[in-house]
């Protein structure tokens, strides 16, 4: 019998303060610094860089609100390049 | 606590702190709206005032300026961001 040790929210919420990297079910990618999540998983990030097919689009100095409805992916860390 | 904030989430605490404050919206299709915001609610509805519209960045140009408010449906929008 096994219980799982670890739940997968745990892992992201570990990561608040911390860099981490977002991944869409598109293309698109963020990374930031972790400043918090709710259950939606909508995450907030703050100095944000907004990446497309890997090309470098937008930066954004302050917070930003994602929302969780497009996001397949988040990774502790930032992004490895 | 998990995750959450003992009382207000993340995301309840950042929207209403940018309330009156230039933002950044970007929808799912690419289109960005850089405005003053008015107000925004739990579905991510946001109304904006003197919104201008650009795609992608607003490097690449402005498509169209909007004086009074503007409402963006919710469920169209990927992230809002302060400017």
């Amino acid at each position: 019998m096994s219980i799982a040790e670890i739940l997968p929210l745990e892992i992201i919420d570990k990561t608040v303060g911390q860099p981490i990297w977002v991944m869409l079910t598109s293309h698109r990618e963020f990374t930031g610094l972790l400043v918090g999540y709710d259950d939606f998983v909508n995450v907030v990030l703050e100095d944000v860089v907004e990446y497309d097919a890997n090309q470098e689009i937008k930066r954004h100095a302050g917070k930003m609100l994602l929302s969780g409805n497009n996001i397949a992916m988040l990774v502790p860390g930032g992004k490895r390049i | 606590m998990s995750g959450v904030e003992s009382k207000t989430t993340a995301s309840a605490q950042f929207l209403s702190n940018i309330i009156g404050q230039a933002v950044v919206v970007k929808l799912h299709n690419g289109m960005l709206y850089q405005g003053v915001l008015e107000s925004i609610d739990g579905f991510m509805n946001i109304a904006l005032n003197q919104a201008t519209e650009h795609y992608e960045t607003d490097e690449n140009g402005l498509l169209h300026r909007y004086d009074g408010d503007v409402f963006v449906r919710g469920t169209q929008v990927l992230y809002i961001s302060e400017a």
